[in-house]
């Protein structure tokens, strides 16, 4: 093989890897310039790409086309509205509060956050999480509680109690926590000798047409 | 979807502490971004807190926002960071559904499993199996339509680490899910469609 085939090859697959990378923006369409008329020319001649290309179309339709989770952000909202008004209302009341202190005082108040911050520090070192001991004493009980597979689950708005209490009954489970401020509940219901809830419940749930969201909780 | 134009003048009113426009971007960003947060996380209990401090940083941090970046990527880097801390908080992986819990229904094989929403599992099934690095940039990429240098932006890394994250992020899903076909020609297959 001459200098200038090897050469060539070298250019053509260094072309090749990087229009392979960029596949995925030029299936996103947001390649431009240069970059996507180079990718372009490339895949136009290799076989490789044109079918790397036709997974990725198809990989990107099938995310894309994923429904997105629509919750209320209300109640969200009024916390978060409500975080704000509680650290306006701290920052005002000290600096109202220092703006009215003698310049020594506050010199000394500053002095002192600086040693508790210092101290803190010091004291969040010793305090850091250790292992527990690897150890069992005989009087140590043993865990008897029944195996409990735990899930989250968004219910639709539209299902009503009736129709809630039932779907509950039929897979065996109870709420053990929710609905948080976004509407999450979770489930517990009995599970299987590996920990996971029999699969006819968790197919039940999934497929029930007031259940919008299935989340399996693994600890 | 507001224009970036929009956002942009939201941003501004917040940064003069302005509540409403507070308001506005907030449930503007609430759906995608909480959609985001879900499928990055695979932490349902963890979302809503990280979105609230999500927001908080915004109002926050509004009046230092120059405009260099759009609005949803800088809203998006905020929320990336926030999830990945959140994620070591938890010092644990995102939960992973093993695919065959997702996808086996019945006893079918993979190849027999018909219909849209099994076909969405298997996928979502296969993300799960990713790192959460690497499945932000395919989220970024497919979910909302970034480049390349905006992904690098949000998740604050270099463009070709993006590149490198989506190579090693599609070999896997290759791996998983060695081929796609549309729901049409799977049920075509199983005698569901004549055609």
């Amino acid at each position: 093989m001459s200098s200038d085939r090897r050469a060539n090859d070298a250019e053509g697959y260094a072309a090749h890897q990087q229009a392979w990378e960029s596949l995925p923006w030029y299936v996103n369409g947001t390649l431009q310039g240069d970059e996507l008329e180079r990718v372009e020319r490339h895949v136009a001649g290799c076989v490789t790409c044109r079918s790397e290309l036709k997974y990725l179309q198809r990989l990107g339709s099938e995310l894309h086309a994923t429904e997105e989770l629509a919750l209320s952000p209300e109640r969200g909202l009024a916390r978060a509205l409500a975080e704000i008004e509680g650290r306006r209302r701290a920052v005002g009341r000290l600096t109202s509060w220092l703006g009215a202190a003698p310049a020594g005082l506050r010199l000394a108040l500053a002095g002192q956050a600086l040693a508790i911050l210092l101290l803190a520090g010091a004291l969040g070192w010793q305090l850091r999480p250790v292992p527990p001991p690897a150890f069992h004493t005989l009087a140590a009980e043993p865990a008897a509680a029944p195996p409990q597979a735990r899930l989250r689950v968004v219910f639709d708005e539209t299902l009503e109690e009736v129709g809630l209490r039932a779907l509950l009954l039929e897979v065996e489970a109870g709420i053990v926590g929710g609905p948080s401020p976004t509407g999450v509940y979770t489930l517990g219901l009995p599970a299987a000798a590996d920990g996971r809830p029999a699969a006819g419940a968790l197919d039940r749930l999934r497929s029930h047409g007031g259940v919008r969201y299935v989340e399996l909780v693994t600890r | 979807m507001a224009s970036p134009e929009r956002e942009l003048a939201l941003i501004r009113r917040i940064a003069q502490r302005d509540r409403e426009a507070f308001a506005e971007l907030y449930r503007l960003y609430h759906r995608r971004l909480v959609s985001f947060l879900l499928r990055f996380t695979r932490r349902m209990d963890l979302v809503e807190e990280i979105y609230n401090d999500v927001m908080l940083v915004v109002w926050q941090k509004a009046g230092g926002f120059r405009g260099q970046s759009r609005v949803s990527t800088w809203v998006l880097g905020i929320a990336y960071r926030k999830a990945l801390k959140a994620l070591k908080r938890q010092q644990s992986r995102p939960e992973e559904l093993p695919i065959e819990d997702v996808v086996l229904v019945d006893g079918e094989r993979p190849d027999q499993v018909a219909g849209r929403r099994q076909l969405r599992e298997r996928l979502q099934a296969a993300m799960s199996h990713l790192s959460p690095e690497h499945r932000a940039v395919v989220e970024l990429t497919y979910y909302h339509g970034y480049s390349y240098p905006e992904i690098a932006r949000i998740v604050g890394c270099p463009p070709n680490t993006v590149k490198t994250r989506m190579f090693h992020a599609r070999r896997r899903l290759r791996r998983i899910l060695p081929r796609l076909e549309s729901v049409a020609a799977v049920r075509r297959r199983n005698g569901e469609v004549r055609s």
